[in-house]
């Protein structure tokens, strides 16, 4: 799986790498069991400091999309997230009001997002 | 003699480094020249052309630079010749690269003009490539180390040389570990192509670490073995020295073609593009960048980031060093050349010379001898030797391990032993004072 970081964006980079692997689990780059690179591996590849990709893979084992072991390190979780947060209901709440303020229909959306959603299970 | 071998020991190097930037004109990994071009610029004129001016102006260079050291050899005299040799030394390192930063610049201008802009700020890590990377034993290490101690066996005069070379192959190892970015050498989205350039780059720097560490145990075995004569002592070195330059060239050159090679078909929709980050190809200066080592685009190298505290510090401390070092050359000669003196002074024997003052206590000193010829077999432990001057810690048979501060063209030489097992050897340019003060110290027994 790529991994892209864009430093001139608003979006924080522990948040970015947060992002692409949580997408990559749900599009099936990263599978349940796959062990993901350790910090230190990921920080010097990238450049980014290791605390940074730390917070990062916190927030995914708070989350339940990776488990941690002394051993393996960090792994891909067997039985991703079941609960849904209320900030993801939020954020959700928030793109669908921003599509429908540029001028999109229902129609529009829900197939753009049956769209996005069975790339997803590819 | 000295002159000859300082100057035929670097005149070589406007050589090699004209033909490792001129070796940068080939395409590896999309760069040429220091800059990311896409696969279309292979052929585009322009790019053509501006290759083509950029090796003109190498070889003017490579005129420049010899002329000026054919013309340094000739028309100088030895007191004069150190600090130009150091200057022409200087000017060896930088002037090569003006060329190449003129080129990058106008390449880095036309890139912009004909649209070759990749994504800017954006960094890509294929997580695939990190899982298989593993590090050469610290064990291999061990052998080289082990290498450099078996002199001592033989020969403990050179302890000290022995154990900082042991020392130093030891050090070698980290230097493998730290000296390298635990970086992919991604070129675009091919995954496969990524993983066999980090394994070159890695397999061939772990090669190279070896290589420095094998040699520095052969310098110890030839030091132990060749230290009777001055003559096979220095061309057993040269031979090591140029053995170990050979095969790291040979190496780097391995590791450049292989990685132009390979990258032949690249530079398609997307491709690796950190030019923003080299400064006029070169020097590489990144704040989003956390490390301070990095790993040079092309070849086996590594850099620092400018960017970084510590690179920062290094890079100031690098040109100072290039700058100090005509400085150098002209305080070197006239601690050279200066005169020696050999006096008695308050019931004490002084020798000053350029580089080093001694005194022996009159107390102290339980032979006095006066040796009309050095012994043959003199070696350096460490000091300084130059055809005007022995200064240091310096070992024969015959006097055992002895401080020297003597022009070895003049004899006589004053032998001093001390009751605690010291032993001085000092002679001034003249010969004259060391007679008087040999007589003076015998009278006053």
């Amino acid at each position: 799986m790529i991994l892209t970081f864009d430093f001139s964006s608003d979006v924080p980079l522990y948040q970015q790498l947060r992002n692409q692997i949580v997408i990559g689990i749900a599009e099936g780059k990263l599978i349940p069991g796959e062990k993901l690179p350790t910090i230190r591996a990921l920080a010097d590849e990238s450049g980014i400091n290791m605390m940074t990709v730390s917070k990062a893979y916190q927030i995914l084992k708070q989350e339940g999309y990776i488990v941690t072991d002394r051993r393996k390190g960090a792994v891909v979780a067997g039985r991703p997230a079941v609960s849904v947060s209320e900030e993801t209901l939020r954020d959700l709440r928030l793109k669908i009001s921003e599509l429908r303020l540029a001028g999109m229909k229902k129609e529009d959306i829900l197939t753009m997002i049956e769209t996005m959603y069975e790339e997803g299970k590819k | 003699m000295s002159k000859l071998i300082l100057w035929l020991s670097v005149i070589w190097l406007p050589f090699l480094m004209v033909y490792l930037l001129i070796n940068e004109t080939k395409f590896k990994k999309n760069i040429v020249l220091g800059v990311t071009l896409p696969q279309e610029a292979r052929k585009d004129a322009d790019v053509l052309k501006e290759i083509a001016s950029f090796k003109k102006n190498a070889w003017t260079m490579i005129g420049i630079l010899t002329a000026m050291a054919v013309l340094m050899y000739f028309f100088s005299d030895n007191n004069a010749f150190m600090t130009m040799w150091m200057t022409w030394l200087v000017f060896s390192i930088i002037l090569p690269y003006v060329p190449y930063f003129i080129s990058n610049t106008r390449l880095k201008t036309l890139k912009n003009e004909k649209g070759w802009v990749q994504e800017k700020r954006t960094i890509r890590v294929d997580t695939s490539v990190l899982k298989s990377q593993k590090w050469l034993s610290p064990w291999l290490f061990v052998p080289p180390v082990i290498l450099c101690l078996v002199p001592l066996i033989f020969d403990r005069n050179m302890a000290v040389l022995y154990i900082i070379f042991a020392l130093m192959c030891a050090g070698f190892w980290f230097g493998y570990r730290w000296l390298y970015r635990n970086k992919a050498e991604m070129v675009d989205e091919n995954a496969g192509l990524t993983e066999v350039l980090t394994r070159i780059r890695r397999y061939n720097w772990g090669k190279m670490w070896l290589l420095i560490s094998y040699g520095m145990a052969a310098y110890a075995i030839a030091a132990c073995m060749s230290y009777r004569s001055v003559l096979v002592s220095v061309l057993v070195t040269v031979g090591i020295t140029a053995v170990i330059c050979f095969y790291a060239f040979r190496l780097e050159m391995k590791t450049r073609r292989l990685q132009e090679k390979l990258t032949a078909d690249s530079g398609g929709d997307w491709y690796v593009d950190d030019d923003d980050h080299w400064i006029g190809g070169v020097f590489y200066y990144n704040p989003d960048d956390s490390r301070f080592i990095i790993n040079q685009r092309i070849g086996l190298n590594s850099s620092v980031n400018l960017a970084h505290p510590g690179g920062k510090i290094m890079t100031v401390l690098l040109v100072l060093m290039l700058l100090g070092m005509p400085l150098l050359g002209g305080f070197l000669d006239i601690g050279m050349t200066k005169e020696i003196t050999l006096t008695m002074d308050d019931n004490k024997v002084v020798c000053t010379s350029g580089m080093g003052n001694y005194s022996v206590s009159r107390e102290d000193i339980s032979e006095v001898r006066v040796l009309e010829e050095l012994p043959s077999d003199l070696r350096r432990r460490f000091g300084t030797a130059t055809d005007t001057l022995l200064e240091g810690s310096y070992a024969s048979e015959e006097i055992g391990t002895a401080r020297l501060n003597l022009d070895p063209r003049q004899g006589p030489f004053l032998l001093i032993r001390t009751a605690d097992g010291d032993v001085y050897l000092f002679g001034t340019r003249d010969g004259s004072q060391v007679k008087e003060v040999a007589s003076a110290l015998k009278n006053q027994d």
